[in-house]
């Protein structure tokens, strides 16, 4: 390992750490670590878009005749008249474009996608699961969905039904949660990997 | 007036917690453990649907995420990397995060490519970060040579034989979709299967498993979720990885988390059942 590589793996120790103070309590070293990576991010982001993204898929083909290109540059730098109050209205051609495009994009195959498809497969889990899952998955999406009536009132079976599905429901955000809890101990597991892997290990010979 | 065990139970500081939970993950990353691995249905599902795919094929692989998120990543992108190297298949990987192309560069590099005998070009490309989203992926699918005429190192990609065997979604057998959007199957199913009939391949992070499984497994065959799905991948595949280290110091770190909350709902339950006879007493 370089000295360069040894720095680099006590920066990162070091705003990691400053990071982690904040379960702490708020402080001026979280503050600082906090502008850095902000800032960093930022930097990274510019960089990325404008070498990988705005060079190759712009003004590259641009020079190199592929002049259809220039509508959709135009229409990006439109996008900064939004900062003048005068001109302002130039921007909602470029904002009508983007919404456009990506509600036809969006519309056609959402309905196949979302609704048509999840009930094909909703009928056919009886030929594909084995049949205790098959009914479990059958009740929690029936109850599920009645959970979601609203222009009737949640009283007798249909509030028998909603209350379940409320269940059902919370089993969901409950592995949606835990799942999150998981990912964040992922993050603090890569960075204490790499505090004794990078930082520590070298500094102890190791 | 004095704190019940109840109450005590209930207001533990969080520091504690923290503090025991940054122990207890510290031991298997300077003592590996090698916990036993369980393969779930969907990296099962993801494995065997790389492994029947037919010689020769093209798999269209979309990186997403960031590097923010690389150690939840890390071990399901090696697998996948190694496990397509391994395969007489090859892969166009473009990015739809700014991200995605870095994530995969790193790798590529830790990983011996010329020992699978896989050259860049041929069997593989790397494109960069298109931006755009769910149009730019419409538009790859519709006619990818007019989406890129660069790749990611900024060469020219008209001079590699792959590019010309990528024209659009006839060329392409199953798509690999790597996001960190908990939405993200639902424009994968839009625009590659209710268009094209194609199959994905989700690799997310371990809280979107619950909006994606909704997918599994007509739409969505398998899937790798978090650091969990890379380790078992890992374990699937006989490529060992980072995963194995992570997924354990993630078990143990969890543990305090459960103890925490078995003693807080105790305290809860306790609380209130102390609070209720004092108001019957009274």
């Amino acid at each position: 390992m370089t000295l360069g590589e040894l720095a680099a793996a006590w920066f990162y120790l070091f705003f990691s750490a400053a990071i982690l103070s904040y379960l702490w309590k708020l402080n001026i070293v979280y503050r600082i670590a906090e502008a850095f990576s902000v800032g960093g991010a930022m930097a990274h982001s510019l960089i990325t878009l404008y070498g990988g993204t705005i060079e190759s898929f712009c003004f590259n083909p641009i020079k190199a005749g592929q002049l259809q290109r220039i509508i959709p540059v135009a229409l990006g730098l439109m996008i900064f008249f939004r900062l003048t109050r005068r001109y302002a209205w130039v921007a909602r051609y470029p904002t009508v474009v983007l919404t456009g495009v990506g509600t036809g994009v969006l519309f056609g195959a959402t309905f196949d996608a979302q609704i048509l498809s999840q009930i094909g497969m909703t009928a056919s889990m009886f030929t594909t699961m084995d049949l205790l899952s098959a009914i479990f998955t059958f009740i929690s999406v029936v109850t599920v969905l009645t959970y979601f009536i609203y222009t009737h009132e949640h009283k007798g079976p249909l509030g028998i039904s909603a209350r379940l599905g409320r269940v059902f429901a919370m089993f969901s955000f409950g592995m949606n949660f835990a799942g999150e809890i998981i990912w964040y101990m992922t993050l603090v597991v890569g960075i204490l990997i790499n505090w004794v892997e990078k930082a520590i290990n070298p500094l102890l010979g190791l | 007036m004095s704190k019940t065990i109840y109450e005590k139970m209930r207001t533990i500081p969080d520091g504690y917690l923290a503090l025991l939970s940054f122990l207890f993950m510290l031991i298997p990353i300077l003592y590996p453990l090698g916990l036993p691995v369980t393969i779930s249905n969907t990296t099962k599902g993801y494995y065997d649907a790389l492994m029947n795919l037919p010689a020769g094929s093209i798999i269209m692989w979309e990186g997403g995420g960031g590097m923010g998120y690389w150690d939840e990543f890390e071990a399901s992108l090696t697998a996948t990397f190694k496990v397509l190297f391994s395969l007489p298949v090859k892969f166009l990987y473009w990015g739809t995060g700014s991200d995605a192309p870095v994530m995969a560069d790193i790798i590529l590099k830790k990983i011996d490519v010329k020992g699978f005998n896989k050259e860049y070009g041929r069997d593989y490309l790397i494109l960069g970060y298109i931006p755009g989203g769910e149009t730019t992926m419409a538009a790859i699918a519709g006619d990818t040579h007019g989406v890129a005429t660069q790749d990611y190192y900024g060469n020219d990609l008209s001079q590699y034989p792959l590019w010309a065997e990528c024209r659009n979604y006839q060329d392409y057998a199953i798509v690999i979709s790597v996001s960190t959007s908990c939405v993200n199957m639902d424009s994968q199913a839009r625009q590659w299967h209710a268009i094209y009939g194609k199959k994905i391949l989700e690799i997310n992070m371990a809280c979107c498993s619950p909006m994606a499984v909704v997918y599994f497994p007509d739409i969505m065959p398998g899937g790798l979720w978090g650091a969990k799905g890379g380790t078992e991948l890992e374990v699937l595949s006989g490529f060992p990885g980072p995963g194995a280290r992570i997924s354990d110091a993630s078990n143990l770190g969890i543990m305090p988390f459960l103890v925490f909350l078995v003693l807080t709902n105790i305290g809860y339950i306790g609380s209130r059942y102390i609070s209720k006879e004092k108001e019957i007493a009274k």
